[in-house]
């Protein structure tokens, strides 16, 4: 990059000048709060004149807070949920795109950009409406076609399921994985051993992650800090021999995924499809044993009452709600980008496939899919973020306690509540500032390691 | 060399043409910012800026949540009426949803864009920072009044039904607010309803006839196949709220006789948490605050499947449709409600029933809510950003002057707040009871117990009561192996093995009915064992830090103080500068000594936790 001289600055000055307004406009509406806020979140600040301060209290306070942690375990379901959700809008751009005639295509186009005009608040309503449970078109859909029967049968057998799962699942990754949960997380664990040692070093932004991760699923509780001076505590944590164990245990299958990891990754060929596998079989048996075992492991009773189900007013149901919310799925954002992304490759690509006698799948897995993958990380970076600071959708269906159980909480409703209800700004502001970095570092990892081919 | 020279002429001639299309731009947008910049300064200083504005035309701002009926077309109306008395003044009403309005008020009132009258709804430290204390003005005639025989020359305060108790601030020893309207709740009944499902054409007389009712349009309902369509009572967030409000002040009023350590009639945020902390009171196991919870349990049976999810209007809705027998709501409602279903059927209105001695509740449910003490409400602060305060109390002492306060709430249907005004003749059942209980005794504080409590509660009573076929499945396992049957029902096992008395499984009798009985207070008791544990975790670093906001009052009384003591020097000690001078006087020790007592609590608690775990930890070395 080529340094700009003083002598050029006085000759260019103008176009520094025509910035000047926009900049200080964003420093005064974006950066200034954000600055405010970072400042404030080492305070306990009413959002006025009452401010005290007291050091990292709002960070210690947020880290140890049960119901934040709640809002983030529900926020990485809707970001795991919504990450499906962006299946459907792809492969409706691919049929799109695919179609022969130009005019149904623009049509399609069209079509897509028309509910762009329709108000958020107008989906909002008939999806409530949607859910009511005396009048709304789900209840009565399900009882028009027998489906409510299947629920009020699925609603006893998957608990049995559950129950009989359970005890022969927890007696064998219990003390392996520290349950289902840590096994789930071995299963990526292993995916990350992709690249060998090497390759964690090398990434090492995911290695963080990934060690926080198994720090929160296998590792021991932190040291008691606040009742014990800092040494004290320390000592009586490392000499604690339950300390000791699991981080012996973490550190064990920490070593195992990444040997596995570091003996196979360099085999050609066929190293690293053994990894994949492996991955992905501990991925699939974790996801069949999470939905027989871990997911409707009680009768919800929801369906078996003679009162219909009541989607956003039961606690059981609520989550399930919000996750088929919007279905069938297909946004309007993500198909036109990805309509756009199509539309630059070459014709010639596709005569090419057809000579080599390449299938509809093919295609797409080989040449539509990694030719839209600036897209498709666009999108992913926008719906992990969004999906992070979204909650006006839960505020106005459940209100400002997350709904019954608070199972609704996301950290951006506790955030709202803490300032604007409870009236600590400050403690919000803390919240806010994890926030921040969570959705940079998951931005980072994807503009890092989402691979764009060319 | 000519053509050279006259191409060097033609470079620099488009060069100077390209300089001056490069400023062009630059040249627009100063322009711009200039006109902008004069523009502003126009509005700012010059004969028609905001301040000449002002002084020309005074806009008096108010806002407030009741969007009920016709509540703001008849605000409207009043505001269009005081223009024509005042040319110069111009009305501005804010109607804000409930929901957001909160929220709202408090950044307008942090961002000094607040209007000049807000309809309240806060504790101490909000009121103290953003509104002013009306003390010295309620003292003064409404001159509005000038012309009435009965209040003419009288203190705005005595003009009131309550003497403007609605306006006073317990805590702060200050009168802040100026009320509108009296409200009561009731029970509303869809008279036709009643007849057709239930055969009553009264009034239940007591709790226990007001559950048989419900059961009887459940089980007509049912019989019709209308489950769906046909409720005993149309339940909300809103409407159990109200439920909550009657029946959770009704069973807790006798704990005032234990807890209320310094007899002021009212159970204190620091009498509870000392209690609670030092295990005096423990509220997994106390007596009132189980039946307070389990007769919600009871009533919310019959409301509709997922009430938690569903908002004021929707329930509201559902009665004016016929689709619910009764309803719980205020005054505020009937008005609206009443126009809403003419010709449809006819409204029967009643006070919540409380049970009799020998039905269930009855020892600790012994008393009405009492509405003799009930202050006047919708009611406005003035705001300390207010442009013309004078201007802005004219405009309430017009709305509480008995002629216009009489129109206003006779447009509302609501109760007047002012002596002598005439009240709706449709209010008659809405009229305040005198005799009764009241609310004493709150289970959370405001900050992360109230939020845990509004999430557990929330799931406790909306929850769903188990079938037939999980009694059979209840009773199959309970003849399995002891372990998983009590690893799987936990609290309901030891019930129903308390209840074998020693006998095997299927010796004794237990029907449905008997398991539902356990069902429910095995659910309870989850509920609150784990709210009881989180309260302990959670509220005194909640009452800590309202301590720290509890401060600005005492700051904020101690300039009030001093402007009594300017006024008294100035003006001479006339009867009202001295009643205020020692309400002030009062007030500040008052809040001194609350705050000191809050603080010594806090510090009592701390000392006596701390003693505890000691002892613990002796015992565990002992050991």
């Amino acid at each position: 990059m080529k340094n700009v001289t003083f002598r050029q600055v006085r000759h260019l000055w103008p176009i520094y000048f025509l910035i000047l307004p926009a900049l200080s406009l964003i420093a005064l509406f974006s950066y200034y709060p954000a600055v405010s806020a970072t400042y404030h979140a080492y305070f306990q600040w009413n959002g006025d004149e009452i401010s005290e301060y007291i050091k990292w209290d709002n960070f210690t306070r947020a880290l140890g807070d049960p119901v934040l942690g709640a809002s983030f375990g529900l926020v990485m379901i809707f970001i795991a949920t919504n990450f499906v959700k962006m299946v459907p809008s792809i492969v409706t751009a691919v049929v799109i795109h695919r179609l022969a005639s130009e005019r149904w295509r623009y049509l399609y186009r069209v079509a897509f950009v028309i509910p762009m005009i329709i108000p958020g608040m107008v989906w909002l309503l008939l999806w409530k409406y949607f859910y009511n449970p005396n009048f709304g078109v789900l209840n009565n859909a399900l009882d028009a076609t027998g489906l409510m029967a299947g629920l009020q049968w699925l609603d006893v057998q998957m608990p049995m399921l559950a129950r009989l799962i359970t005890p022969a699942r927890d007696a064998v990754l219990q003390p392996l994985f520290g349950g289902i949960w840590g096994f789930g997380f071995f299963g990526l664990v292993v995916l990350g051993s992709l690249g060998g040692l090497r390759g964690l070093m090398k990434g090492w932004l995911w290695g963080i992650g990934l060690l926080a991760g198994a720090w929160g699923l296998w590792g021991p509780p932190l040291p008691d800090w606040a009742t014990y001076h800092f040494v004290e505590g320390l000592r009586r944590w490392i000499t604690n021999p339950a300390v000791l164990a699991r981080l012996a245990h973490m550190a064990a299958l920490l070593a195992v995924a990444f040997g596995f990891g570091q003996v196979l990754h360099k085999r050609r060929p066929w190293g690293s499809s053994v990894i994949k596998w492996t991955a992905a079989l501990i991925l699939a048996t974790f996801a069949v044993l999470v939905v027989t075992s871990a997911v409707w492991t009680e009768p919800t009773k929801a369906f078996t009452s003679a009162s219909p189900p009541s989607w956003l007013g039961h606690s059981k149901l609520i989550i399930p709600a919000l996750l088929f919310w919007g279905f069938p799925w297909v946004g309007v954002l993500g198909v036109l980008l990805y309509l756009s992304g199509l539309g630059n490759i070459d014709q010639s690509v596709y005569e090419a496939a057809d000579i080599d006698g390449c299938g509809w799948l093919r295609k797409f897995t080989h040449i539509e899919l990694p030719l839209i993958m600036t897209q498709i990380r666009l999108t992913l970076v926008l719906m992990i973020i969004g999906t992070l600071q979204d909650w006006g959708l839960v505020f106005i269906l459940l209100g400002d306690s997350g709904g019954p159980g608070g199972v609704g909480m996301m950290p951006g409703l506790y955030m709202f509540h803490e300032a604007f209800t409870v009236g600590e700004v400050g403690y919000a502001c803390a919240i806010g500032l994890l926030l921040f970095v969570l959705i940079m570092y998951l931005t980072i990892i994807n503009n890092r390691y989402v691979r764009v081919s060319k | 060399m000519s053509d050279m020279q006259g191409l060097a002429e033609l470079e620099k001639r488009q060069e100077r043409k390209s300089r001056f299309r490069n400023y062009l731009g630059l040249a627009i947008l100063v322009a711009a910012l200039g006109w902008s910049a004069v523009h502003v300064a126009i509005l700012s200083f010059g004969p028609q800026s905001d301040t000449a504005l002002v002084a020309s035309k005074t806009v008096v701002r108010f806002a407030h949540w009741q969007l009920e009926g016709r509540c703001v077309d008849a605000l409207n109306e009043a505001c269009r009426e005081y223009e024509k008395l005042h040319p110069g003044v111009s009305v501005e009403q804010i109607p804000i949803p409930e929901r957001a309005y909160e929220q709202w008020v408090r950044t307008q009132l942090i961002g000094r864009t607040a209007p000049d009258l807000i309809e309240m709804r806060w504790g101490g430290d909000i009121i103290s920072r953003y509104f002013v204390p009306m003390t010295d003005r309620v003292e003064q005639p409404n001159p509005y009044n000038a012309d009435d025989p009965d209040l003419a020359g009288q203190p705005w305060r005595e003009t009131y039904i309550d003497n403007m108790m609605g306006g006073w601030n317990d805590q702060l020893r200050d009168y802040y607010g100026m009320p509108l309207s009296v409200f009561t709740v009731r029970c509303y009944a869809n008279r036709t309803l009643m007849k057709e499902a239930a055969n009553v054409t009264q009034p239940p007389k007591n709790l226990g006839e007001f559950i048989g009712i419900c059961q009887r349009i459940q089980a007509f309902a049912q019989e019709h196949g209308k489950s769906r369509k046909l409720l005993p009572i149309a339940g909300s967030e809103y409407t159990e709220n109200i439920f909550r409000g009657r029946y959770w002040a009704m069973a807790t009023w006798n704990l005032l006789e234990d807890y209320d350590e310094n007899c002021d009639g009212w159970i204190g945020d620091n009498e509870r948490l000392e209690a609670i902390y030092t295990g005096k009171l423990d509220l997994a196991t106390n007596p009132c605050v189980r039946a307070g919870y389990r007769v919600l349990y009871d009533i919310s049976r019959y409301f509709n499947s997922g009430f938690m999810g569903m908002k004021r209007d929707e329930s509201v809705f559902s009665f004016a449709q016929s689709n619910a027998a009764m309803i719980a709501t205020g005054t505020w409602d009937a008005g609206s409600l009443w126009r809403q279903v003419a010709g449809d059927f006819d409204i029967m209105v009643f006070d919540f029933p409380i049970p009799t001695p020998e039905q269930p509740y009855g020892q600790y449910i012994r008393h009405r809510i009492t509405e003799a003490g009930d202050r006047a409400g919708f009611t406005f602060g003035l705001t300390r950003i207010s442009r013309d305060k004078e201007r802005a109390v004219d405009f309430m002492h017009f709305l509480t002057s008995r002629k216009v306060n009489e129109k206003l709430n006779e447009k509302f249907r609501w109760f007047p707040a002012i002596r002598g005004a005439k009240t709706d003749s449709i209010l008659a059942p809405f009229r305040p009871q005198e005799e009764g209980a009241y609310g004493v005794f709150d289970v959370w504080l405001p900050g992360d117990t109230q939020l845990h409590f509004n999430q557990q509660y929330t799931q406790y009573i909306s929850d769903v009561d188990p079938e037939p076929s999980d009694h059979e499945e209840f009773l199959r396992a309970a003849q399995g192996n002891p372990d998983a049957f009590r690893s799987r029902y936990r609290g309901l096992a030891d019930k129903y093995l308390a209840r074998l008395g020693g006998k095997a499984p299927g010796q004794i009798e237990y029907p449905y009915a008997k398991y539902i009985d356990d069902w429910r207070d095995n659910h309870y008791e989850e509920f609150i064992r784990t709210y009881a544990a989180d309260y302990k975790k959670l509220a005194l670093a909640d009452y800590d830090r309202a301590l720290v906001s509890g401060y600005y009052p005492i700051v904020e009384s101690e300039g009030s103080l001093a402007h009594s003591r300017v006024q008294a020097m100035r003006e001479g000690m006339s009867p009202t500068i001295r009643r205020n001078y020692v309400s002030q006087v009062m007030g500040e020790a008052g809040r001194i000594g609350e705050r000191a007592d809050a603080r010594a609590t806090v510090d009592r608690i701390r000392a006596y936790l701390k003693d505890q775990k000691a002892k613990a930890a002796g015992k565990g070395d002992g050991k």
